[in-house]
């Protein structure tokens, strides 16, 4: 009996250290989780899993107003192929998919409370998927929605943004798609999507800033003016900086001023994107009034090698104080292998990389962030050093760098055609040249000043967008005085493509299903041989 | 300390004197080879990046299977072996402390683990090169996912260890072990979607369900280049875990 209870006495001793031993082993993992005392490394080559100190500071501001960020997912599972470009294309949206989902966790795991996410799958949880589709309103597939509210609000009130992961039109990563008249060389394979750039973490904070922003400025976009269009797809056109205007809080209208004759009460800021006609004196009088009552304008007059569409715009011009000239502005290209000497012109010459003003808010976080725009066909524009009364210009905001030149130009049949092989020998040729000039306008009543954004070249067409959109988005934020939604460029990331052919797959194969087998069985031999003779 | 090096040097020669180890090795070195040779025709058609290849060489079924399966076998014979043949009676009655031997012996068990992990290292630094990939690949998340790997792999270690010390009998030993890294990759999955349901309430459990979720501490963390000490420790209180119960089930035979 003793030696009974001696054994279950050291049986219970042994279980009561394991439940024990238990606790602590769990209690330890789950106080190891609390953020006070974990962290993340991050040793991806491009940090892509660590955001930028404003997403950073961004989602402490969230959880100090007690709101809450709630990202829901509706990814639609791929089908499957039939064919070669299936393939790729379902290859290319799950892609998508994986970083999306990689993103978010990081959102979710750093936001703690103040960040929800949720993903909804209508094949597992069909009620529920529903139920939310439905309280959003959702028409699209492939989506996430970014809403923001505050803790006690039904998540019905909240406010909420759509950001498209499907690969084509995708928000949350640029896909280059091979245009379908790109000649195939013979033999070549086939060109496909694929991914390029992924820009997750800069649209879904962009996405939560719009939503914290009240209000809803509307810009109206000038027509009458040989201006290009907002509205088709084509690569020389404004469609992409419209469709970005309205996914971030703006109402984007249409304003053909020349036949309305006034400026609706509610506009915020005008824009007009490249005239190819003067602006007449009558529609002149009309946006300066607007600006003198605290309006804004954007004003993008690039250089066009067609002669006669290279407007003066002289009867804004007079009252704003500039000039426009019919020339293009090129810069030297730097040559790589001696980055300190002046460099060469050339056809690359026209394709100016600008430099952003470090301390103007327009531009602050895009200069620390060491990105710059890439911007064509600048166009020379002078301000005279009598200024208009009222009005003062910043010419800083961009500009080109200090070799920058108007190269001489032939004229022939129509077209302007810049002699860019034959750069000046004289330092005194060069300069720095404006690229955006800021205009502040006193005004005749109220206290808000007008502003005027001069940008004299092309940086915004659909093609450029995805490369120059921040800068655009900047500006608009900046001119509706909406500052918190004025940007750093978000951290993203290009992903490195592997392509193998026939031979190399050959040795993979030959190597890891005979090279590496082989070898250890000839080692295993080797053991048992040697162990045998000791 | 001594019996420490002793135990760990003594166990290290016979898993390295042993063919069955390098056995296991050949045999799922082939499984590997096939798969990735499969991933290599895939991309010849289709394309991939450098990322997908990271994941699939190293969250690949064949190291799934040699994180589930290697560890227990490793470790069957470490103390039910030792009971088996009797030699742990010698064990127990030594002026030794118990927990040097079971440290020794995981210690043993778990520099061969890493020693059959090497040659895939090697091995993705030889596919980087031109001859076949030619790509760069970013050493960061391979190594986070060899950490992850040698993680996972030494809680199923420690694990073992344990089991082995509670039985003589070796199948059974291996059982127990496989029982258990079958488990633990499987089931915190598995439950996590019923135990979501108990967030509002019961938050922590959410919380400790999702510490505990190893195939996404593997797949969605350290194969990506994340290293979080929340989940890191985990595993290394969970070593110390079975340690101490292996410890405290030697002492209780010592004590018999």
């Amino acid at each position: 009996m003793s030696d009974w209870a001696t054994k279950f006495a050291g049986r219970l001793v042994l279980v009561l250290l394991a439940i024990l031993a238990t606790a602590a082993w769990l209690g330890l993992t789950l106080f190891a989780s609390r953020p006070a005392v974990r962290a993340l490394f991050d040793v991806t080559p491009e940090a892509r899993y660590t955001f930028t100190p404003e997403t950073d500071a961004l989602l402490d501001e969230i959880a100090a107003e007690d709101k809450v960020v709630r990202i829901d997912t509706f990814f639609e599972p791929t089908p499957v192929a039939t064919n070669e470009l299936e393939r790729h294309v379902y290859g290319l949206q799950r892609r998508i998919f994986n970083l999306t989902s990689d993103l978010l966790r990081i959102y979710d795991e750093r936001g703690g409370d103040a960040v929800q996410v949720k993903s909804y799958d209508r094949r597992s949880d069909v009620e529920g998927a529903r139920a939310r589709i439905q309280e959003l309103d959702l028409k699209q597939r492939n989506v996430i929605v970014v809403s923001l509210g505050s803790r006690s609000d039904d998540s019905r009130r909240a406010r909420s943004k759509v950001l498209s992961v499907h690969w084509n039109p995708c928000d949350v990563a640029q896909v280059d798609i091979p245009a379908r008249d790109r000649p195939q060389m013979p033999g070549a394979s086939a060109q496909y999507p694929t991914l390029d750039v992924y820009k997750g973490e800069e649209a879904i904070s962009t996405a939560i800033r719009s939503l914290r922003v009240e209000g809803t400025p509307t810009v109206y976009f000038l027509q009458g003016y040989g201006e290009s269009s907002i509205r088709d797809g084509a690569a020389a056109s404004y469609y992409a900086l419209a469709q970005r205007l309205r996914n971030t809080g703006f109402e984007v209208r249409d304003l053909p001023l020349r036949q309305t004759g006034r400026i609706p009460d509610d506009a915020t800021i005008l824009a007009l994107m490249e005239p190819t006609r003067e602006i007449p004196e009558r529609d002149a009088e009309l946006i300066m009034e607007f600006i003198r009552r605290g309006g804004r304008m954007f004003l993008n007059a690039s250089f066009s090698p067609i002669e006669g569409r290279n407007p003066s715009l002289r009867n804004l011009g007079s009252v704003l104080g500039f000039e426009l000239g019919n020339d293009m502005v090129a810069h030297l290209v730097a040559d790589p292998s001696n980055p300190t000497a002046r460099g060469r012109g050339g056809v690359q010459a026209q394709h100016i990389v600008a430099e952003l003003h470090p301390n103007h808010s327009v531009t602050r976080l895009l200069h620390a962030s060491r990105w710059a725009p890439t911007v064509t066909g600048l166009r020379e524009v002078k301000l005279p050093t009598e200024r208009p009364e009222g009005v003062f210009a910043d010419p800083s905001l961009v500009m080109t760098g200090p070799w920058s030149w108007i190269p001489r130009t032939r004229r022939d049949a129509g077209t302007i055609d810049p002699d860019l092989s034959a750069w000046p020998r004289s330092d005194g040729a060069y300069a720095k040249r404006s690229v955006a000039i800021l205009f502040d306008v006193d005004p005749t009543e109220g206290s808000r000043k007008g502003q005027v954004v001069l940008f004299t070249a092309t940086a915004f067409l659909n093609q450029m967008f995805e490369q120059n959109g921040l800068l655009a988005m900047n500006i608009f934020n900046y001119l509706a005085e909406r500052r918190e939604l004025v940007t750093a460029a978000g951290s993203r990331f290009r992903t490195s493509r592997i392509a193998l052919v026939e031979a190399q797959s050959e040795r993979i194969g030959a190597l890891l299903i005979y090279g590496v087998p082989g070898g250890l069985l000839l080692l295993s031999f080797a053991v048992f041989w040697f162990r045998r003779r000791l | 300390m001594n019996v420490f090096w002793t135990t760990l040097k003594r166990e290290l020669m016979s898993y390295l004197f042993s063919p069955t180890g390098y056995l296991i090795a050949v045999l799922l070195y082939l499984f590997r080879g096939f798969e990735i040779g499969a991933w290599a025709k895939r991309t010849v058609y289709l394309g991939s990046n450098v990322d997908d290849f990271v994941f699939s060489y190293l969250s690949s079924s064949s190291s799934l299977i040699m994180i589930a399966f290697v560890p227990p076998i490793l470790t069957m014979r470490c103390f039910a072996e030792e009971r088996r043949t009797g030699s742990i009676e010698v064990l127990l009655t030594a002026p030794v402390r118990s927990w040097e031997v079971v440290l020794g012996k995981f210690g043993a068990a778990f520099v061969f683990f890493n020693i059959l992990w090497w040659p895939t290292l090697v091995l993705l630094w030889v596919l980087s090169g031109d001859a076949f990939l030619g790509v760069d690949l970013a050493f960061g998340p391979v190594l986070s996912s060899y950490l992850g790997l040698i993680l996972i792999g030494s809680l199923i270690l420690a694990a073992g260890c344990f089991v082995s010390s509670l039985t003589d009998n070796l199948l059974l030993a291996t059982l127990g072990g496989i029982l258990f890294s079958l488990g633990l990759m499987a089931l915190p999955g598995l439950l996590l979607p019923s135990v979501a349901l108990l967030s509002e309430d019961y938050p922590f459990v959410v919380t400790l369900f999702s510490q505990i979720h190893v195939m996404d501490h593997l797949q969605s963390w350290f194969s990506r280049g994340l290293i979080d000490t929340g989940r890191c420790a985990f595993y290394v209180t969970g070593v110390a875990f079975f340690l101490f119960l292996t410890t405290i089930s030697l002492e209780a035979r010592r004590w018999r």
